[in-house]
């Protein structure tokens, strides 16, 4: 197994900020789905934008299939990635085709091998065909998040950043969405880090799950490990919560 | 008021198609650099936060009265359209600069994040996101500013350019309430429709979804060639209309007499030579304004009157006496700025002081040294600048030794029927006033030339003169060949007749046969 994304000796300080990571080190692994949970303001957000440069570490080095960062091209190594963030934010004046085809259209691909992305992917996410002139507001929450997974994946990229994106879904919506994530990953094979607050939704979506408090890492491994060996009393606590749940 | 509204309408549609267009000329124009400017600067301080301070200064010159704005811009880009255009455009720039900045400034933080997060290059980012999305609050500002322009191109008239002001800024300066409706109305509709049309496509940039089928329309190429055609086919009517090699600019002031000349000018010049006439009518600012139009080549001639070209050009402050000092203004005017008192045309528009004959007989009065005797019985009017002037009642009576029984303050249209109706005995005029020819009045005699005098001629550039030699006869034609009394008339015909100018001149250089029908 290789290292598709390899954080090392990170350490990201803010003037106006207590807050700190510190010495982060961390290697996800090709076509696993990470699940990122923590506290609010424990950094599980700035791990994210780290990799696709949106935030700048102090110092350190991020490597992507083995190669820096800091040497490439921001604007291709974003292009290269997927990025799905919080909340409905497909674009307002632009129609569902237009909003899918956004990467594509960065990049220039020609009309032909658009049109077929687009096709392949308002399908791989269980949308209409007709749904493709209307605009975002005519959507529906569930169906606004689906075209955000498919404009994320349209140009195929390798990596998929998610930030919370079901977050803002009715709890029926989630958790279709996230069986047809985990259906739209064994059909591609990607690699996904998938940031949540929800303790249930990454066990269940993760290959594994990374633990954060106040910057740093509590636990890293498989949510059966997660969930049997809880590193520190911090995973123990998140866990608790989830089994009152559970047993409810 | 309909009626004559109407009649007006029917009878100029000429004259008032022509200011439409050129209202709309100078509007379009400004609203035009004001948008490209406006949403440059816009764009730059959204996108360069550290350069805020723009807007302030934006917001600073928006709280200069307009009207001082124009007047600001007379000394740099001088009278006319330029200066107009200029000074619509800078007041223009604050709705689009404040639009365009807060438009992309507020867009939610997170679309710009997923946008960019996605690969957008800063360019891609203003381009596809920022500006569509900021697209209805540019365009509630085009609609604003563009209406805004419309009203205020009526004031650019004040500069001399053209456009409905002139209609309603005549109308002022001539007592012609109808043709100041008429201006207004013109204004209102030209406002009204340009904002429905506007409003049109703001409601259509209003809804997300419209936003895209909007921008759309200008992807497509025959979009953007009827446009372009569009912009040619404008800038070479414009450029086409101004040849300035043959055409000649007048300039007249803001008053009846000035119209008319104006009018007299135009039509003579045009009758005896091959050159097109540009006349700009009621510059307002007067002598001084007009002057320096000339030295920049706005203009290249207008009717003035020696005495005031003496004092408010020359700077002389002795009284001005035609016969001894005409040879001088000439010489001055020659030497300093290379223009020409071409000629006079035969009429002096001095002050004088005229009594009802009743009062000149009873007291015999003929001269002002007779009046001064008897002045202790009787009652003086005028208008309240005569009091102040340095040349006004304090030295006239100090100059004859008058000592009235009482003065008083009048508008120059009450004078009259003061004098009428006996409220006054004693009444200062202007001696070529239209109104006088209803009124009969006995004029008496400066017997101590204590008024300047003012004749009334032409001004020219000599570089005019050398360049179309053939103005000069066209001008020579009208020397001496106005009297007192037929421009008294002809400013009875319009003040209280209520004719036009154009026409009151017409009929005078037809009646002389100057012109031909």
């Amino acid at each position: 197994m290789s290292a598709v994304i390899e954080f090392k000796d990170i350490n990201k300080h803010y003037d106006d900020s207590d807050f700190s990571i510190d010495n982060f080190n961390l290697d996800v692994e090709e076509g696993d789905i990470v699940t990122i949970i923590g506290t609010s303001g424990c950094g599980k957000t700035t791990v994210l934008k780290m990799i696709n440069g949106l935030i700048e570490p102090s110092s350190g080095e991020i490597f992507i299939n083995g190669s820096p960062i800091s040497n490439a091209d921001v604007v291709e190594l974003r292009r290269g990635i997927g990025y799905a963030i919080q909340g409905t934010l497909l674009f307002p004046h632009l129609t569902i085709r237009d909003n899918i085809a956004y990467v594509p259209n960065l990049i220039n691909e020609s009309n032909e091998k658009i049109e077929s992305d687009v096709l392949k992917w308002i399908n791989i996410v269980g949308l209409d065909e007709s749904l493709l002139e209307r605009y975002p507001h005519e959507l529906s929450g569930g169906q606004q998040q689906r075209v955000g997974i498919a404009r994320a994946l349209a140009a195929s990229p390798k990596i998929l950043l998610m930030d919370e994106p079901f977050s803002a879904v009715d709890e029926i919506t989630r958790n279709q969405l996230q069986k047809e994530l985990k259906q739209i990953h064994e059909k591609t094979g990607i690699t996904i880090l998938f940031v949540t607050h929800d303790i249930g939704e990454a066990l269940y979506l993760g290959d594994k799950v990374l633990v954060m408090k106040d910057g740093a890492i509590e636990q890293y491994d498989t949510p059966r490990n997660v969930l049997r060996h809880p590193k520190t009393e911090f995973v123990d606590k998140l866990l608790e919560r989830t089994k009152i749940i559970d047993q409810k | 008021m309909l009626k004559e509204l109407w009649m007006l309408f029917s009878t100029q549609s000429d004259f008032f198609l022509n200011l439409v267009i050129q209202h709309l000329e100078i509007s379009l124009i400004a609203v035009i650099l004001a948008i490209i400017i406006g949403l440059g600067l816009g764009i730059f301080i959204a996108e360069y936060p550290r350069n805020k301070w723009i807007l302030i200064v934006v917001n600073l010159i928006y709280t200069i009265p307009s009207i001082a704005l124009f007047g600001f811009m007379i000394p740099v880009t001088g009278v006319g359209d330029t200066s107009a255009i200029i000074a619509l455009t800078i007041y223009g720039l604050l709705p689009m600069v404040r639009n365009t900045y807060t438009g992309i400034k507020t867009i939610d933080d997170k679309i710009i994040e997923a946008a960019k997060g996605m690969g957008s290059t800063d360019r891609q980012l203003l381009l596809k996101i920022k500006l569509p999305i900021a697209f209805p609050h540019i365009m509630a500002a085009i609609r604003n500013m563009t209406v805004m322009t419309i009203a205020l191109c009526g004031i650019a008239s004040f500069i001399g350019a053209g456009g409905l002001g002139v209609a309603i800024y005549r109308g002022i300066t001539t007592n012609n309430i109808t043709l100041i409706v008429a201006g207004s109305i013109l204004i209102s509709i030209l406002a009204i429709a340009i904002d429905l049309i506007l409003g049109y496509f703001e409601k259509l940039s209003d809804n997300g979804a419209n936003i895209g089928k909007f921008i759309n329309i200008f992807k497509n190429k025959k979009v953007i060639a009827a446009i372009v055609i569009i912009c040619v086919i404008v800038g070479g009517y414009i450029a086409y209309q101004e040849n300035p090699s043959n055409t000649v600019h007048i300039a007249s002031k803001s008053y009846t007499e000035e119209y008319v000349m104006g009018q007299i000018l135009k039509q003579t010049i045009e009758d005896k030579t091959n050159l097109n006439v540009d006349l700009t009518e009621g510059v307002a600012g007067g002598s001084g304004t007009i002057q320096s139009g000339l030295e920049k080549g706005d203009f290249d001639l207008y009717p003035e009157y020696t005495g005031v070209s003496w004092m408010s050009i020359l700077k002389n402050t002795g009284i001005y006496q035609e016969d001894s000092d005409f040879h001088e203004l000439n010489q001055t005017y020659n030497d300093d700025y290379n223009m020409s008192w071409y000629n006079k045309y035969g009429f002096e528009n001095s002050y004088g002081i005229a009594v009802t004959p009743e009062v000149a007989e009873k007291y015999d009065l003929k001269t002002y040294s007779d009046l001064a005797a008897v002045s202790n019985q009787l009652t003086f009017g005028a208008e309240s600048d005569f009091f102040a002037r340095e040349d006004g009642l304090d030295a006239l009576s100090k100059t004859y030794g008058m000592n009235f029984k009482d003065t008083m303050d009048l508008d120059v249209s009450l004078k009259y029927d003061a004098i009428n109706q006996g409220q006054i005995d004693v009444v200062e005029i202007y001696e070529t006033d239209g109104r006088l020819e209803d009124t009969e009045l006995v004029e008496l005699e400066d017997d101590k030339h204590f008024f300047p005098s003012y004749y009334a001629g032409t001004i020219i550039t000599n570089q005019e003169l050398a360049d179309h030699p053939e103005i000069a006869k066209a001008l020579d034609a009208l020397t001496g060949k106005i009297t007192t009394e037929d421009m008294v008339h002809m400013n009875y015909l319009v003040d209280v007749k209520g004719e036009e100018p154009s026409e009151v001149a017409h009929n005078f250089l037809v009646n002389k046969g100057i012109i031909g029908e």
